[in-house]
């Protein structure tokens, strides 16, 4: 498998040769080349996960689309329905003799004009435009053809008309796109931390988000003025218009005057005080961890693991932590890893996974590569969609819907695919940003460095005691004393508090160093990130990496109707001194591998701990908020699939069959109303996927409205569907 | 049904299409060869387009800092000539120039050169000077007449501008100082700059006096602020026929915020509105952009700034503050992204409305430039109109260049109907990580968006010879647009004053205002569109002018205390009205917009007049719907 890693010449060549073979052997769909080439203009782009699980949404539900419409099949998300305050209209289109060409054609415009716009200001912009012109070309497309009235019968120009309805749809969904998604109302509290200098600023709260200073230009005072500093990604980002997210997963707080929206609220995170002693020790533990963990980063160190399924991964939700205790028992601190003991067989072969044995600190570092969201990374949505794309393209994998029924053709499975995960990620996003900009929770770089400025919290009968100090942990955490080599030549730094861990970029010069692990003070302590970027610039809680990445895993399980990768495992490799990017390494091949979707999200959750920007904190409740927002929108996506014979192009009023309450509580009855003047129509009750649950006698003495007494159905979201010779109509119906 | 598709047997035909919609740097190719050399630090760097052989390819003038100046003729060509050795300029060699400005100062057919001085360098020292006034004398010379147009005085100017605020029909001038006294070195202690030795300056302004001369009137009309000035900039907005006044200054925190001057007219007076207006910005300004963004019929002002540049946008009443909409709308852009993936913070200074793709929205454009000698890469941006909200556009239209700008000017060098842009740049000094090596000024031409345009150049005679601050409004599909001509503005620099409408695939203007300063209006009807419009003040009646009123509108109560009702029974117009009321000099007293809908809906408008409209007669126009009748009133 090769999914992910930024070689991006490589990759570039790759892809267009890909182009052309498939369309020689009429192996890759259209849809896949669009998706592919997002993903490369995602690489080549900023890293901002919110903007490109936006992008990847909004170009999926295009190509999702026009599939539906030209195929007649399904119900489609954009084309005359009305989202927040903006419909697009929809007159319908012509048939076509080819519908599938047809498709393709409008696909490929309204992907090459929606990346076209969005990707103006990248600044990989040169690569993204030369790949899709190219791709244009191969196709044997006009890409100077510019009509966008698709009634004159061309698909190019109905590709033409969706993406700039989707752009303009996108200049008022609330991201302020039009203003290169700046924050219009949120303002930092803490003042910058100079990454040129040691320690961190005197914080405002040490329990809110730093912002981070790389530039920095020096007067002839000698005072650093900050001409660099990266501004909160998507602090207002709760405010979008969401795919399945609804009005009752919302709270509305309000801070300093501005109102936020936090979906799935889970609370605040642990917090520094004056006097809660409690809560100071949950904030003191989570980033401390961060920093032991930050000691794994050595592969030679003597630990090794096996990385196998066989020996790690296999975590229920269940076993999710819930307080400090159990956060206790869930993660290791000292020696890292959580409770996952893996899986005694694969399920696919019947055999138990072959033992893969390597030094703990490349696995590490592998995983906090590989799972980086930085610089040339498609970020986690991007990473998911390559994933999904990997299980497409494997051999063992047949392209059921929920694994079930007839295979679907490459570019069904594919647009429904591509649709309900960027909805996902979207929604994703959404939660977890809605969340991160309310708490505005602080980064381990400035809390690490923070406690370790405060001193240590172990006793008060030691130098240098503040209540909001490290604790002191023999080989991990240490005050300098009077003989230690970082005491400093005027014993300077005597008393302060050193930590074990990755030594940082200090200690590289060329990416054949290697930082290494070894004492350093805490007011030095630098996460596992590239130099420029250090740290994401936003705040911490929630996780996005877990968020995205257990939503994604839940919908990858849902769409393939099996927890299991194809046959049971899938693997990336990292070639020995090859993988790493700033630093030399691995120092020996190592294959990341896992059974179920859910292993290689949890993997991702623990990977940003390695890497220094999360701890367990920030992760957790991104599981347990990623697995429901995956869960609703691949309910609320599956909906769209539900085929609908569309009202034909013309005048005729909505036509809609009402029912309410709605949600329902069980037990309740539900009255359902057809519009008047309509007869002939068999009113079913029916699961999400479809299958009849019960029909419902239509009365024809009390005209149009029906009540059915209770329904004794288990909470869940259903279909009332109403069916007539000519027309479906269908409403879902939430039980509670 | 769709069979075998033309499109795609047109196969890479119409390539270059796409390639063709956006700037191209023709620096060299035009022959301009010219850098801004900083003194020390910081300052400088501005242009004037004009005109000054009159042979209708709008010339340049750039500054040279502690370099030489350079006028460039365009050759009409597409080409430019550095005729600066011969033209004159002898006097402004080893003075270190800052911005230019040009007006016919004298009314003699010739625009004139004032030329804004930060200082000369006298035995390595660093001293105030005089700035410069050079006549224009034909055939290519200009003469340096500083002294006898007694505009002589020593200070440390930087920017300047041209407008006619008594009504004379003369170019008044307002200069704008940085300091009154300065001891030190300008690569100092650039973020803190108030000191004793570098007190903020007084500004001047200047009254023409019947072309011979200037008289320095600070004081007779109010003007008593120092500050960090970077210029002033004349301009309407109140929409009551006069030039009021915006001044920049620098450091607004630490000395005297920006400031906002109503002129009283016909009282020899300004008055200070800028906390009432919300002008008073206390932030480093460094320039101004005017332009009627959202075409409401009121001018908004873009002020560039360091990080975030305000947007204060018109609510449309007089008596009302602006509102600095600039996060809302997309022109607030505090970091930008370098194309190695740093971000830094913006250092905004040139800024222009223009409708750069002709379509009939004005877009903006910031020139960008680090302070000088800290060098960090600060590309310039260019924000396209879309539906009254700016989107950045990007690096592919070929302006997101990162060298270190000052001024920027628009204008129409190649006479193609597609406005063109020039960035002053400097020249750097001191260590840096510049990633390229070209420092001068840019020349960039618009190659078209295959839209349609209208370009209207005004011949004044009672009014400024070349209009400067008059109004050209154009009518078009129910829009109103409007261009306000300029007399100084950007960052110590001057635009064309030619204006220039973009008309997207409109064949005509329905109907072309001329407001000039001084109250004449001149109105004519169904004008074609790509083509250079000249309007002489003087035929007040021209052959453009067409038959018009064909309906009326009925007023009622006649006359009226406070308010007018029309009955507009039997109209139809989609796009709206605007309805006048105007007094008998020709004042605009009330504007008010009506859209298609309430037309569609109502079969009587009312106008609500203002409380203290003093009684007398005036007349309610419709300048959407020239064909309409004016109506006269009388106010009890």
């Amino acid at each position: 498998m090769s999914w992910g890693r930024p070689y991006k010449g490589i990759i570039l060549l790759l892809v267009l040769f890909c182009v052309l073979r498939n369309d020689l052997l009429g192996q890759q769909t259209v849809a896949r080349d669009w998706n592919e080439a997002l993903l490369l203009a995602i690489r080549n782009d900023f890293a901002r996960p919110t903007v490109h699980a936006r992008n990847l949404f909004h170009l999926s539900a295009a190509m999702y689309d026009i599939w539906a419409v030209y195929s007649k099949k399904g119900n489609p998300y954009f084309l005359g329905h009305a989202h927040g305050e903006y419909t697009i209209p929809f007159k319908g289109i012509p048939s076509y003799e080819d519908a599938k060409i047809a498709s393709e054609v409008a696909i490929s415009f309204a992907s090459y004009r929606l990346i076209r716009f969005r990707f103006r200001n990248s600044p990989g912009w040169e690569t993204t435009y030369a790949h899709i012109d190219s791709l244009m070309e191969v196709k044997g497309f006009d890409r100077t053809y510019l009509d966008e009235d698709y009634e004159n019968g061309n698909p190019a120009a109905f590709g033409n008309f969706l993406a700039s309805q989707i752009i303009a749809f996108g200049l008022q969904d609330g991201s302020n796109e039009g203003g290169a998604f700046q924050n219009l109302e949120y303002v930092p509290r803490n003042p910058p931390m100079l990454l040129s200098e040691p320690g961190v600023a005197e914080l405002y709260d040490p329990n809110l988000w730093q912002p981070l200073t790389f530039e920095t230009f020096i007067d002839q005072s000698g005072n650093q003025i900050p001409a660099g500093t990266p501004p909160f990604l998507g602090a207002e980002w709760g405010k979008l218009l969401a795919f399945s997210l609804k009005e009752t997963d919302v709270s509305k707080h309000e801070v300093k005057g501005r109102e936020c929206w936090v979906y799935h609220d889970p609370g605040p995170p642990a917090m520094l005080h004056p006097d809660d002693h409690e809560d100071n020790e949950a904030y003191i533990w989570n980033f401390e961890f961060v920093v032991n963990w930050s000691a794994h980063l050595d592969h030679e160190d003597g630990v090794m693991w096996d990385i196998s399924p066989g020996a790690m991964g296999n975590v229920e939700e269940e076993e999710f932590p819930e307080n400090l205790e159990d956060y206790k028992r869930f993660f290791d601190k000292l020696n890292g890893g959580d409770i996952g003991k893996g899986y005694s067989l694969n399920p696919f072969t019947g055999e138990p996974y072959q033992p893969q044995v390597v030094p703990r600190g490349d696995y590490t570092r592998v995983l906090a590569e590989f799972w980086a969201d930085g610089p040339d990374s498609e970020t986690p949505p991007g990473h998911w969609f390559s994933i999904f794309n990997y299980v497409s393209d494997h051999p063992l994998f047949e392209r059921k819907f929920e694994g079930k029924g007839e295979v679907l053709d490459r570019m069904e499975w594919e647009v429904k695919g591509y649709f309900t995960l960027g909805g996902a990620m979207h929604d994703a996003a959404i939660t977890a940003w809605s969340i991160k900009g309310y708490y505005d929770y602080v980064r381990p770089i400035t809390a690490a460095r923070y406690m370790g400025k405060m001193g240590q919290s172990s006793s008060d009968t030691l130098p240098n005691f503040h209540p909001h100090g490290m604790k002191l942990e023999k080989g991990f955490i240490e005050l300098v004393g009077t003989e230690d080599p970082l005491a400093g030549e005027q014993a300077e730094h005597v008393g302060k508090i050193k930590v074990r861990s990755w030594r940082g970029h200090d200690f590289i010069r060329t990416t054949e160093d290697i930082g290494g692990v070894d004492w350093i003070l805490a007011e030095n302590w630098w996460p596992y990130q590239r130099p420029t970027f250090v740290t994401p610039p936003f705040a911490g809680y929630i996780s996005g990496h877990s968020t995205f990445s257990r939503a994604a895993a839940r919908v990858m399980t849902m769409l393939t109707g099996d927890d299991y990768f194809p046959g049971g495992l899938a693997e990336f490799h990292a070639k020995e001194n090859e993988f790493l990017v700033f630093e030399k390494g691995p120092s020996t091949d190592v294959v990341l591998e896992w059974a179920r979707y859910v292993d290689a999200s949890d993997q991702c959750s623990l990977s940003r701990i390695w890497g220094g920007i999360h701890p367990p904190i920030d992760d957790i409740p991104g599981r347990i908020i990623g697995e429901k927002v995956g869960k609703t929108a691949f309910e609320h996506a599956k909906a769209y699939f539900e085929d609908v014979i569309l009202a034909a192009p013309s005048s005729r009023e909505k036509i809609k069959v009402e029912i309410f309450p709605n949600p329902i509580s069980a037990g309740e009855s539900l009255r359902i109303k057809l519009p008047p003047s309509t007869s002939g129509y068999q009113i079913g009750l029916h699961s999400t996927n479809g299958n009849l649950i019960k029909v419902l006698e239509f009365p024809t003495a009390t005209g149009n409205e029906l009540i059915v007494e209770s329904l004794g159905l288990k909470p869940g979201v259903y279909l009332v569907i109403a069916k007539s010779h000519h027309q479906q109509l269908v409403e879902k119906l939430l039980v509670r | 049904m769709w069979k075998a598709p033309l499109f795609i047997i047109a196969l890479f035909v119409s390539e270059g299409v796409n390639a063709q919609r956006k700037f191209t740097d023709v620096t060299q190719q035009a022959g301009i060869d010219h850098a801004f050399e900083i003194f020390q630090g910081i300052f400088g760097g501005g242009a004037a387009v004009l005109d000054f052989d009159n042979d209708g390819f709008e010339d340049v003038f750039i500054t040279g800092g502690e370099g030489m100046d350079a006028l460039y003729r365009n050759n009409g060509d597409g080409t430019f000539t550095d005729i600066t050795e011969d033209a004159g300029f002898e006097d402004l060699e080893g003075v270190i120039t800052q911005g230019a400005i040009g007006a016919d100062v004298n009314k003699d057919g010739l625009v004139d050169l004032f030329i804004t001085t930060i200082a000369k360098v006298a035995n390595g020292r660093f001293e105030a000077t005089s700035n410069f006034l050079y006549i224009n004398t034909g055939n290519g010379k200009f003469v340096n007449r500083t002294r006898s147009y007694g505009l002589d005085q020593i200070t440390f100017s930087t920017g300047a501008a041209f407008g006619d605020i008594n009504n004379d029909g003369y170019p008044d001038l307002y200069v704008s100082n940085f300091f009154n006294r300065f001891g030190g070195r300008l690569d100092e202690k650039m973020g803190v700059i108030s000191e004793g030795d570098r007190a903020p300056a007084h500004d001047l302004l200047y009254l023409n006096s019947g072309g011979g001369r200037f008289i320095e009137v600070s004081e007779t009309y109010g003007f008593s602020h120092t500050g960090f000035g970077f210029g002033g900039v004349f301009t309407d907005y109140d929409n009551d026929g006069d030039m009021d006044l915006i001044v920049i200054n620098d450091f607004g925190y630490q000395a005297t915020p920006n400031l906002l001057y109503r002129n009283e007219f016909p009282k020899q007076e300004f008055t200070d509105v800028s906390k009432a207006m919300g002008f008073d910005l206390a932030i480093n300004a460094m320039g101004v952009g005017i332009g009627d963004f959202n075409m409401d019929g009121w001018l908004d002002y873009f002020i560039s700034n360091i990080a975030s540049s305000p947007l204060l946008v018109s609510q449309g009443k007089r008596d009302q503050p602006f509102q600095n909409k600039t996060r809302e709308l997309g022109t607030s852009h505090p970091n930008l992204h370098t194309l190695d993936g740093r971000e830094v913070s913006t250092i905004s200074w040139g800024a222009n409305f223009f409708d750069y793709d002709n379509d009939m929205d004005l877009d903006l454009f910031v020139a960008n430039g680090c302070l000088n000698p800290t060098i960090f890469p600060n590309p310039n941006l260019i924000l396209e109109n879309f539906n009254g909200q700016f989107i950045l556009n990007g690096p592919s239209l070929g302006l997101s260049d990162a060298s270190i700008g000052r001024g920027s000017v628009t204008f129409d060098f190649d006479n193609d109907g597609n406005l063109d842009l020039l960035v002053v740049n400097q020249t750097k000094i001191g260590n840096s990580e510049m990633p390229f090596t070209n420092f001068g000024v840019k020349l960039y031409r618009n190659e078209g968006f295959g839209n349609n345009w209208l370009k209207v150049k005004l011949r004044g005679r009672k009014s400024d010879r070349n209009g400067i601050g008059s109004r050209v409004e154009a009518y078009a599909q129910g829009k109103k647009l409007i261009r306000e001509i300029d007399g100084g503005s950007s960052h110590i620099s001057q635009n064309s004053t030619i204006a220039h409408f973009g008309l997207a695939q409109l064949d005509r203007v329905d109907s072309l205002y001329v407001r000039w300063i001084g109250g004449d209006v001149q109105r004519f009807y169904d004008v074609d569109v790509n083509q250079l419009l000249e309007i002489d003040q003087e035929s007040l009646i021209t052959n453009l002018e067409k038959e018009a009123p064909i309906s009326s509108f009925k007023l009622y109560p006649n006359p009226t205390s406070k308010h007018l009702n029309l009955s507009i029974a039997g109209l139809t117009s989609p796009g709206g009205i605007e309805v006048e009321v105007i007094n008998t000099l020709g004042q605009v007293i009330l504007s008010q917009s009506v859209d298609g809908e309430s037309i569609a809906k109502d079969s009587v408008l009312t106008v609500n007049l203002p409380e203290n409209l003093p009684r007398g007669l005036y007349v309610v126009q419709f300048p959407s719907h020239p064909s309409i009748k004016p109506l006269k009133f009388k106010k009890e």
